[in-house]
């Protein structure tokens, strides 16, 4: 691995449960120490709570017109009406609103690829990237004829909404909506695919145009068409470090010269389906995440989005905008040993961090804190401090998913802001939720107000499937 | 159908056990490991089988690691526990 | 920089191997149940033990065996070099999978679906499973949009091999066929073909699967590698916006078939009317990943190129276009 040039993030943005802009989330971690999440907000049948994005997250989405009683849409925003998706998913409403945040505070003020540079996205996603429409899926295994549906109508009404109801299943919440359509918990058993009989499933009338959201859900792909970019615009699906993989991806589309701004970053909306997932494998807490806490009992689903524009030097001398942080190494690598469980000796994590040092020309003394993966669950936490206590001694480490929950593909971009930001102010808050050390791990997390001393920190993401990343970021122009 | 051959029918079909049928399983051989040589994961949906077929909640994997020690020892910890069986609700009824 | 292709394999709803794919069979239509686009992965039983394909689906054994037939048509050893990263492009992903998680749900009710179908349904998880079987302990990423992914991906392979982040990287495309994902596919070709008053190329194909792998290396030094380019290169890659419809100009396509131009993805009829443009997409049907069909096309079809170059230029939804440009290896062995 290549010593390279560092990149230079010029703009940031953030939406989490812990705030709807960066300053926000920022502001909530140090005033804070104790973060409660909140029920599910669909029905279902396991009680694990989540941390919810609240409503005013979306503020920042612009034109939103007035159409659709109840629907949020951008069909203004698409330069050709006839291939633009009618409504956006969550997961990318979220991702646009924090890119949208990095986009301006970065000097943009039109949504859209500026002339003569080229604009590269990249999304770290797992929701945004999955056939995880539910209520559709049941509704067609119901046997509804599809075939005979009328596309979509020009008065807007009642087929586009029909069947979904308060809360509804698609754009404007994403998460699954209602129990309608279902019939799970209420109806399970051998009759629950959807009998004549029973609270089964509605039969709905569904419109056509479900099917293109439900085809079209990628994030990415979207924001393209949103900013309208001529350079690559791909979401990264490697599950948790998804986030962390995107903004190294994105670096290196800067340094290699394919594009002159990228925003890079992570989103993810609260799924049904994941949730459900996640509770059968037994992994969510019961009542709340406290990572490298001795009383952790699981993780804490979330949603959000982290973005980070960043730009060449030549694009950025010439607009005279300064550095907020810099993007200085990113190194990944497969653990290669079981799908679920992360390598007891963290041997891809001992890559990847290699990896993301040489990039940056920089050894573990050189950095003044780490950002962790910390999930609170028995296995990754043991894993991480494992590595913790023999590779990285005395650094302080901080995890924030007590205050933002495990964001899936959005985490690695969220905990890469959050650690650009906190070089930027110079100091750390207190690890969210964390009360108590847990003697079997050999160290404590950040769990008072810190300065940062020194100018580079390590965000890490640990994923299923074994994948381990890493960035080396590094303190801005003042 | 008694336990043992019912729980061996569930390994085979949900965990994929291609290729084998219930009399190449010998019951007191591990589950884990080497014998089938299932990992955690299985364990896991293996917890779910046995709530689905037998109604028999196993709540904590780690205090019930003996009971996943073979076939006979989880049709043993099954029959104990069936009489403890809470009435039947949705995702229980067969 | 180029990329160099050390070896290729493809396999899909066509058959497996490049003889099959250049044979140009059209795809017969399909079954309700997708019987007849089924790929066959069954030469993976004598590849690896039958208790190591347990728990993998179907769209893992496609990356895998066609990875394997890959790393054998490059000359490598089963167990890659350690330096060997691995990147998997998708349109969907593991599609069955997570309708299979969905099936429990409403089959068992939540708290009774299946774990390990929802841990088979996240998307890097085929990609895990190549790290796992190959033993390959490098970058391993996960790339997925719905129209075309496989450019996007070979950005970051470029990417890799441009930083010394890696030697060599495993490069796949792979979608998967399932009957409610072509049911969906092709009532969106149809409805956007009458909302938008044109069809694109894809519309009467039938939906298909497969996958398509690739062995790159950095084409700086070529000596420094035995495999010399094996199988051609991949001198570029570009990206840009249709606003009309002939190609745009930073494809480097001309209208007058100097360098032939294979067409996929949402194409504009009448640019496929012009002289020099190809389509193979009869052969191996709608599928996302079919750029990659047409790169390997590219790249193998033996003489069929007059300068031994061609284009292969995939349209996405809203316009955008993706370019790749191949150049076939120096003897033009063809096919393997």
């Amino acid at each position: 691995m290549r010593r390279a040039g560092p990149v230079a993030i010029s703009g940031m943005g953030l939406v989490t449960a812990a705030g709807s802009c960066l300053p926000d989330t920022l502001r909530t971690l140090e005033r804070e120490r104790e973060f409660q999440p909140t029920p599910p907000p669909f029905a279902v049948a396991f009680g694990f709570p989540v941390f919810r994005c609240a409503e005013a997250a979306f503020g920042l989405c612009p034109e939103r017109p007035a159409g659709r009683s109840g629907e949020r849409g951008f069909t203004g925003v698409f330069p050709d009406p006839a291939e633009a998706p009618l409504r956006l998913s969550r997961t990318t409403m979220l991702a646009l609103c924090a890119a949208l945040e990095a986009w301006r505070s970065a000097g943009f003020s039109e949504t859209a690829e500026p002339p003569g540079l080229r604009l590269g996205i990249v999304v770290g996603t797992s929701v945004g990237a999955s056939l995880d429409f539910f209520p559709l899926y049941a509704a067609l295994k119901a046997g509804n004829n599809i075939s005979e549906l009328c596309p979509e109508r020009a008065d807007g009404a009642g087929g586009t909404n029909r069947g979904r109801g308060a809360g509804s299943a698609s754009g404007a919440n994403g998460a699954g909506g209602t129990n309608r359509g279902r019939g799970a918990g209420s109806t399970s058993g051998a009759n629950g695919a959807g009998g004549e009989d029973g609270p089964a499933v509605e039969k709905q009338n569904l419109p056509l145009t479900e099917i293109e959201d439900y085809l079209t859900a990628n994030p990415a792909q979207a924001l393209g068409e949103i900013f309208r970019c001529s350079g690559p615009a791909l979401s990264v699906a490697d599950a948790c470090s998804s986030g962390t993989d995107a903004v190294g991806i994105g670096a290196g589309w800067i340094r290699s010269g394919i594009c002159d701004l990228v925003l890079a970053g992570g989103a993810d909306a609260l799924s049904y389906i994941t949730y459900v997932g996640f509770a059968g494998l037994r992994l969510p807490s019961p009542t709340v995440c406290r990572p490298f806490d001795r009383r952790r009992d699981g993780l804490t689903l979330g949603e959000g989005a982290g973005f980070m524009l960043l730009e060449t030097e030549a694009s950025r001398r010439k607009r005279k905008v300064k550095a907020v942080a810099f993007a200085a190494g990113y190194g990944t690598a497969a653990d290669a040993h079981h799908l679920t469980a992360p390598h007891p000796e963290g041997r891809g994590l001992a890559s990847a961090v290699q990896q993301a040092l040489a990039q940056a020309g920089l050894r573990m003394e050189d950095m003044a804190f780490i950002n962790a993966h910390g999930t609170a669950t028995a296995v990754n936490d043991a894993a991480e401090a494992a590595f913790f206590t023999t590779r990285c001694p005395g650094i302080p480490v901080i995890a924030t998913k007590g205050a933002t929950g495990h964001t899936l593909g959005a985490a690695g971009a969220i905990e890469a802001v959050l650690s650009a930001a906190h070089l930027a102010d110079g100091s750390l808050p207190a690890t969210p939720n964390f009360r108590e050390p847990d003697p079997a791990l050999g160290f404590s997390p950040v769990n008072a107000p810190l300065p940062v001393r020194g100018g580079a920190a390590v965000s890490l993401s640990l994923a299923f499937g074994g994948n381990n990343s890493a960035l080396v970021l590094t303190g801005g122009e003042q | 159908m008694d336990i043992r051959t019912a729980l061996k029918q569930e390994l085979i079909k949900e965990l994929r056990l291609e290729d084998i049928g219930p009399e190449d399983i010998d019951n007191a051989a591990p589950l884990f490991g080497e014998g089938l040589g299932l990992d955690s994961l299985d364990a896991v949906e293996l917890t779910v089988l046995v709530q689905r077929r037998f109604g028999v909640i196993i709540e904590d994997i780690d205090a019930a690691r003996e009971a996943f020690a073979s076939v006979d020892a989880l049709a043993g910890y099954i029959e104990t526990r069936k009489g403890e069986l809470p009435c039947a609700g949705p995702g229980l009824s067969q | 920089m180029k990329l160099a292709v050390d070896g290729t394999a493809c396999l899909g709803s066509f058959g497996t191997g490049m003889e099959a794919l250049l044979r140009g069979a059209p795809l017969p239509a399909v079954h309700a149940d997708g019987r007849a686009v089924a790929a066959d992965t069954s030469a993976l039983k004598a590849r690896l033990p039958a208790r190591a394909l347990r728990q993998i689906d179907h769209f893992s054994r496609m990356a895998l065996l066609c990875a394997l037939n890959a790393l054998e048509d490059a000359g490598i050893p089963e167990s890659p070099p350690r330096d060997t990263g691995i990147i998997l492009v998708s349109g969907y992903g593991p599609a069955t999978p997570t309708f299979e998680f969905q099936d429990s749900i409403l089959a068992y009710g939540e708290i009774l679906a299946s774990p390990l179908a929802f841990s088979r349904s996240v998307q890097n998880i085929p990609a895990a499973t190549l790290a796992v079987t190959l033993h390959l302990v490098g970058p391993c990423a996960t790339v997925c949009r719905g129209d075309f992914p496989v450019a996007d991906g070979l950005c970051i392979a470029r990417q890799w091999l441009e930083e010394g982040r890696v030697e060599r990287v495993l490069f796949g495309a792979v979608d998967e066929y399932s009957p409610l994902l072509a049911r969906l596919t092709r009532l969106r070709v149809g409805m956007r073909a009458s909302r938008a008053g044109r069809e694109g190329l894809r519309a009467a194909l039938p939906v298909s699967e497969g996958a398509v792998f690739f062995c790159l290396t950095a084409d700086k030094d070529i000596s420094a590698f035995a495999g010399k380019c094996r199988r051609g290169c991949i001198e570029d890659i570009l990206f840009g916006r249709a606003g009309n419809i002939d190609p745009p100009d930073n494809t480097g396509v001309g209208t007058r078939g100097e360098v032939p131009v294979f067409l996929s993805g949402a194409v504009p009829r009448r640019l496929r009317a012009l002289p020099g443009m190809r389509h193979v997409g009869h052969v191996y049907g709608n599928i996302p990943i079919a750029q990659a069909f047409d790169a390997i096309s590219a790249l193998s079809c033996g003489n069929g190129l007059p300068a031994g170059r061609a284009l292969c230029l995939a349209h996405g939804t809203g316009g955008r276009t993706a370019c790749l440009h191949v150049r076939q290896a120096e003897n033009r062995g063809g096919a393997s």
